[in-house]
């Protein structure tokens, strides 16, 4: 059920993953960046100081921004065009044009709807939702691996493709969580859905309309530090009823360009605040490093794209064969494998090279294709069979059970069943458990009674393997699982 | 200049008591190349006295943005009533928008107002961008916006 939960999201959305998180990646570069070429304002720099500077040198002043960045940009209207420059704080000089990155805006507008308005922000929306389904189901399916939540980080084994996709994936998942929960929030938030709309202050009745009081001597800026600045807008020239606007990280109030005096204010609301929250650190604009991690991790996603179809690609043709398998007709030891992670398929291999070594032909085949009439000469089967959720048969070995039960005669070759499982679960190689009471009820003739390996212990791997070789009379010798230990 | 054409006919975009003849008139702003993103225009008409009479186009579908018009958000509180049935798409840089609604004959020569209010995503909003008077022989004399329209006539 998870796995088909984690596996039908993820092929389905794979390519416009790849687009969501290469995109993002890219955009986590900007605010880095940004930050880095911003100009920092003096300590204890006032917006009303700020703001006489600038103004002084920007004759027409309509407005000064302050990105999350640090970065102040200035906007102007004079002799009848208007005009807009990154400004420098300390010196109130132009450092630069204002005018928004072509490139960052082209990869913001593909990453959040390609370029579909809209219509590609749902698309968009769709592939963050897909994304957390692909998270959560795939952290669920990792503790089952590993053996439970308090193995997060144990060593794997199994193969590659498998093996990469959970050792990257532990670590990104985080990531992707964050990244994809805080999309979500965010299109909820476009599309109107929260309640996190700024605050108006309300418009004073009366404004008294007396000439502009120099900036500097603005009470109700000079007590707000240029750190807090969102956006101060300056009234109209020649306007005397008009007011300054000023947006703060706390809230928006309007000021008397008379007095100087705060006439109206509306406190940021606490929606409003976790929504500004959630875009600068999806964003990382204003929280610049934790946007690269964001952006590091989402890196992570096409390489999972990648490994889980071939994790996929080799559960659908159940087995890649290995270089040196004998064919079935030829084989004297057959390996049976009912894996459910993949890891058990490399304990499969191991166990098939130290046969070989001792010069056996040994083939190896999925539970899945069990079938006594391929092996005139088998001389033993070997069963290493895992155990999915609650008992159930793992992937690999899908109607075995049946097949067996259904058999008039068992194999005239003897069998060993080892089960593979973690002993903190219940139902601790029940599968495997099964197999060997059945086959036993069926009266197929036992190599050796049945064994377990908890957690991939080498260990308990290296135990069997000796009871096996003594069972075959090749001494524990050959039969030696170094390379695990 | 890539031209996007919304050619619409409204029946009467503006009722006004007493006020029976209207005449179609076309309304062309063509934005200029500021280098950003889409942009929101509400256009809207005042009376003599400066009081908002009421809306005749929005270009731009989400409300949460809307307050960045601020004259129109002003004036209306951003009441979406003001603008049902006549809101299109946003206008990208450098692009036309151009529309056909039936005024009244008696906004024209009266005093009236028609502004426009602009305001681009990251960019500085831009109330009353254009305030025009509605005039017999104003009609086909482009006008210059502030910052983001490089031409709007009406005829």
């Amino acid at each position: 059920m998870i796995r088909a939960l984690h596996r039908w999201p993820g092929l389905l959305a794979l390519a416009l993953l790849a687009v969501l998180s290469l995109s993002g990646a890219a955009l986590s570069v900007f605010p880095a960046a940004e930050r880095l070429s911003a100009p920092q304002p003096g300590a204890g720099q006032s917006v009303a100081d700020l703001a006489a500077l600038v103004a002084a040198t920007h004759p027409g002043l309509e407005e000064i921004r302050r990105s999350p960045s640090g970065r102040i940009t200035a906007w102007w209207f004079r002799g009848g065009t208007a005009g807009s420059a990154v400004v420098d704080p300390v010196t109130g000089g132009d450092l630069g044009p204002a005018d928004p990155n072509p490139v960052e805006r082209w990869l913001t507008n593909l990453h959040r709807s390609l370029f579909l308005g809209d219509s590609g922000r749902l698309a968009m929306a769709a592939g963050a939702a897909a994304m957390l389904v692909l998270a959560l189901s795939g952290a669920a399916l990792i503790a089952r691996r590993v053996g439970g939540w308090r193995h997060w980080f144990a060593r794997l084994r199994g193969p590659i493709a498998g093996r990469l996709h959970v050792e990257i994936s532990r670590i990104a998942v985080f990531g992707l969580l964050f990244s994809a929960g805080t999309a979500l929030w965010m299109t909820a938030s476009t599309f109107n859905l929260l309640p996190d709309d700024a605050p108006r202050p309300p418009l004073p009745a009366a404004i008294s309309g007396t000439t502009r009081l120099p900036i500097d001597r603005m009470a109700a800026l000079r007590s707000v530090p240029v750190d807090s600045l969102r956006k101060l807008s300056f009234p109209q020239e020649g306007d005397l009823q008009d007011l300054f606007t000023l947006v703060t990280d706390s809230g928006t109030g309007l000021i008397n360009q008379g007095t100087g005096e705060m006439l109206a204010w509306a406190e940021a609301t606490p929606w409003q605040k976790v929504s500004e929250t959630i875009y600068m650190l999806h964003t990382g604009q204003g929280a610049a490093t934790f946007g690269l991690i964001l952006g590091l991790l989402a890196l992570s996603v096409p390489i999972l794209g990648m490994t889980g179809l071939l994790v996929w690609a080799q559960g659908r043709r159940g087995w890649t064969h290995p270089k040196d398998n004998a064919p079935a007709a030829r084989a004297r030891d057959v390996i049976l494998v009912g894996s459910e992670g993949g890891s058990t398929w490399g304990f499969a291999e191991t166990l098939a090279r130290s046969l070989r070594e001792a010069g056996q032909a040994v083939h190896v085949a999925p539970m899945t294709s069990f079938d006594p009439n391929r092996y005139p000469r088998a001389e033993r089967f070997l069963i290493l069979a895992a155990t999915y959720g609650d008992g159930d048969a793992p992937e690999a070995a899908k109607g075995f059970l049946d097949r067996l039960g259904g058999m008039r005669k068992p194999p005239a070759a003897p069998f060993a069943v080892l089960g593979f499982g973690d002993r903190s679960f219940p139902a601790y190689c029940a599968f495997a458990a099964e197999v060997d009471r059945l086959a036993r009820a069926k009266g197929w003739a036992s190599l050796l009674p049945m064994d377990t390996v908890d957690r991939q212990s080498p260990q308990d791997f290296a135990r069997w393997g000796r009871a096996l070789g003594d069972a075959l009379g090749l001494g524990s010798g050959p039969i030696d699982f170094v390379d695990l230990a | 200049m890539k031209s996007l054409l919304a050619t619409l006919a409204l029946t009467t975009a503006l009722t006004l008591p007493g006020l029976a003849m209207a005449r179609p008139v076309t309304l062309t702003t063509t934005l200029n190349n500021y280098g950003g993103d889409g942009a929101y225009l509400a256009f809207y008409v005042t009376d003599a006295s400066g009081a908002y009479v009421g809306s005749l186009w929005m270009a731009g579908h989400k409300s949460k943005y809307y307050e960045h018009l601020s004259s129109w958000y002003a004036a209306t509180g951003g009441d979406a009533a003001q603008i049902d049935g006549i809101t299109g798409a946003s206008v990208g840089a450098g692009r036309s928008l151009e529309i056909t609604l039936d005024l009244a004959d008696a906004l024209f020569d009266a005093g009236y107002t028609l502004h426009i209010d602009a305001a681009v995503e990251d960019m500085r909003d831009s109330p009353n961008e254009i305030a025009v008077p509605l005039t017999t022989a104003g009609a086909g004399q482009p006008v210059q916006g502030r910052r983001y329209i490089a031409s709007f006539v009406y005829r």
